[in-house]
């Protein structure tokens, strides 16, 4: 322990309360930072574009992504255009792309709550889904809180099929997972278009379609984590759209109580939006990061 | 080197093994991959250039494989900066912090060799390289109560020499008396009018007193999470593997022990770890009622026990010096709020700050 010659902490009954505002005052209004420009972004194009788009999306980072082209679909779907470029000269006629290095990113899988567990007859303790409906309304909730603008339209992502895959025994019990011949889609949940980021929540719903082995016997047993990560290697190889992938974190329900799976479903209500609220972290840092990155291999 | 103010000063050599390094970063994945900051600390780091650029690439196979993210920074002396190091930390993004405490006078009290001479001429020659390399380059200062005379010159000399981010913590284990509390409030004022003059001229720099005083009343509770979460958000890991809650606890003598939670080989003692956080909550009774509690700086548990020896009981010290800064910071603020400065306004209400800021670097 150091010895001092001031001895003794003085706690404060009052200070007064500054008089500039705090955040509330240009977060209700971000539109009063466009009186607060700095000379020297007045002629900075991207500075001051780079202004506009934080305050146009409620003054919260976002990625800096260059958007793919766009089309709607005869059935009034909007899906990703394929294989089509932008001519440069007008007039010209659209041509196939030469090959791409990969330009999208796929974030890392979040990882808040198990997503493994047990349902059927013998078991004791099984796990409290979220429903499909539910999760992705806490997911769009909390990314709209973060200033991001996703569409609940399903988004077919061209080109991407998964297949369901069924556990069965030999005679002599060994397992073996046999995938079937029927193909399913893949369409991400939720997409926005301005930053071409589509999401896609892993949920008992979807879970066979994408993979997730389905039992031939009495108990079925889920593991969203691993299908989740199946999930992302997928979309790490189109290289058409930024993508992050959320999971059900199926926490156990205790027993067979209705109070057990009431805690359960707000356990895994908090984990998802821990799940969310981490991506859109990750996302401000790595639209950081990039523009830093930009800026080093210039010079 | 053998600084004066040095929190663990040196007995004998310890390097960590590579071994240790493989096992952190694999605990490391299982705390919080997507987003992991390893912070290289000495000693001095640079002395094993070769153990920091190897745990690097270690980190970016794992990034690679799993789609984690690392990022990385250093904190040196300076003494071993060179041209080689760093071209690679350029290219690896490895962040370098730079310990110097200002002008001459200020610096060689404290910050000498073995040999007790000073290293200022010595870490003067490499600014100009370290921010070539590295324009957003952290100038770490401590502030004694033997330099406290040069703390302004100190930062404006270091700004001057190009440095935008200086990060400034007082010694509060040093021997503070009234006098050197009154000449602390001086140079406050001094700094406040030196900030002033450099915001209004929108010259861009982030001086740690200031910005965090008023991010504690611009943010509001907000702010508090940037506060010390003892052991929570982040760990450090001594040579032996040893897993403490802060840097300021791995000791080379062993004498915080106590402190230790857990290990790279059995991972987090989660009981442990809860047990530290839940002591370091407690903090002095006197602090709760405290009109300024929420802006003080009392819940850093690593500071307080290197003054008191006990990690929730805060050191007069710091409670002064808190009382000294928050009213001269807010007189700032109002003062550059009611000037309109756009500088002021974007740095401290935009959340998009950084990122525009690096723009207009980058368009330049």
């Amino acid at each position: 322990m150091i010895k001092q010659s001031v001895k003794k902490i003085k706690p404060l009954k009052s200070y007064r309360k500054p008089s500039y505002p705090g955040k509330e005052h240009f977060a209700a209004n971000p539109g009063r930072l466009l009186s607060y420009v700095p000379g020297a972004w007045v002629n900075k194009p991207l500075a001051l574009s780079a202004l506009l788009a934080f305050i146009c999306s409620g003054n919260i980072p976002a990625p800096a992504k260059e958007p793919l082209p766009f089309s709607a679909s005869e059935d009034g779907n909007r899906v990703i255009k394929e294989n089509t470029i932008a001519a440069a000269n007008t007039g010209a006629e659209e041509q196939k792309p030469a090959p791409r290095e990969q330009s999208t990113t796929v974030a890392p899988l979040f990882i808040h709550g198990t997503g493994a567990g047990t349902t059927g007859c013998v078991v004791m303790s099984p796990p409290v889904f979220l429903s499909e409906a539910e999760a992705i309304e806490i997911i769009l909730s909390e990314l709209k809180n973060a200033g991001f603008r996703f569409d609940t339209v399903d988004y077919i992502v061209p080109g991407i099929f998964t297949r369901e895959v069924s556990e069965e025994y030999d005679p002599d019990w060994k397992s073996r997972l046999i995938e079937q011949d029927a193909r399913h889609p893949f369409y991400f949940d939720l997409y926005d278009k301005q930053y071409n980021v589509g999401i896609k929540f892993i949920s008992r719903n979807n879970y066979f379609k994408l993979g997730g082995p389905s039992d031939s016997s009495t108990a079925q047993g889920y593991d969203f984590i691993d299908i989740a990560q199946k999930t992302r290697e997928i979309l790490m190889g189109q290289n058409k759209t930024n993508a992050a992938v959320f999971y059900d974190p199926l926490p156990t329900g205790k027993a067979f109580s209705l109070e057990a799976i009431d805690e359960g479903k707000d356990i895994g209500r908090r984990e998802l939006k821990e799940q969310v609220r981490d991506f859109i972290y990750w996302l401000e840092r790595e639209a950081a990061a990039k523009i830093a990155g930009t800026g080093k291999n210039k010079e | 080197m053998r600084c004066g103010y040095c929190y663990s000063p040196p007995d004998q050599r310890r390097d960590m093994a590579f071994s240790t390094i493989e096992k952190t970063i694999r605990l490391s994945t299982t705390l919080n991959p997507r987003n992991t900051g390893i912070i290289f600390f000495g000693g001095e780091p640079l002395l094993r250039k070769d153990l920091i650029f190897e745990t690097i690439a270690l980190c970016r196979d794992y990034e690679k494989k799993y789609g984690y993210s690392y990022h990385f920074k250093v904190t040196t002396n300076g003494l071993l900066l060179d041209e080689p190091f760093l071209r690679s930390a350029a290219r690896e993004r490895l962040h370098v912090a730079l310990s110097i405490d200002g002008v001459d006078l200020a610096h060689d009290r404290f910050r000498r060799t073995t040999d007790n001479s000073g290293t200022f001429k010595t870490i003067a020659e490499k600014i100009d390289p370290l921010l070539y390399y590295q324009p957003y380059a952290y100038a770490l200062m401590t502030i004694c109560p033997e330099t406290l005379e040069h703390y302004c010159k100190s930062v404006e000399y270091l700004i001057n020499k190009g440095f935008r981010y200086i990060i400034a913590s007082l010694n509060y284990a040093g021997r503070w008396t009234q006098v050197h509390l009154k000449r602390l409030k001086k140079e406050y004022h001094k700094l406040a009018e030196l900030y002033k003059r450099l915001t209004l001229a929108e010259k861009k720099f982030y001086f740690s007193p200031f910005e965090k005083k008023l991010a504690s009343h611009i943010q509001g509770k907000d702010a508090l999470c940037r506060q010390c979460h003892f052991g929570i958000k982040q760990i450090s890991i001594a040579p032996d593997g040893a897993i403490y809650p802060c840097v300021q606890f791995v000791k080379n003598n062993g004498t915080a022990r106590e402190f230790s939670m857990g290990n790279v080989d059995e991972g987090i003692d989660r009981g442990k770890q809860q047990q530290l956080f839940s002591l370091s909550r407690q903090v002095d009774e006197g602090c709760d009622s405290c009109a300024l509690n929420d802006r003080c700086e009392h819940r850093c548990s690593c500071m307080n026990w290197q003054t008191t020896g006990s990690i929730h009981s805060v050191s007069p010290v710091l409670c002064a010096s808190e009382k000294i800064l928050i009213p001269i910071a807010d007189r700032l603020g109002e003062f550059l709020y009611k000037k309109q400065a756009p500088l002021f306004v974007q740095k401290h209400y935009n959340a998009g700050y950084p990122l525009i800021s690096y723009m207009e670097d980058y368009q330049q």
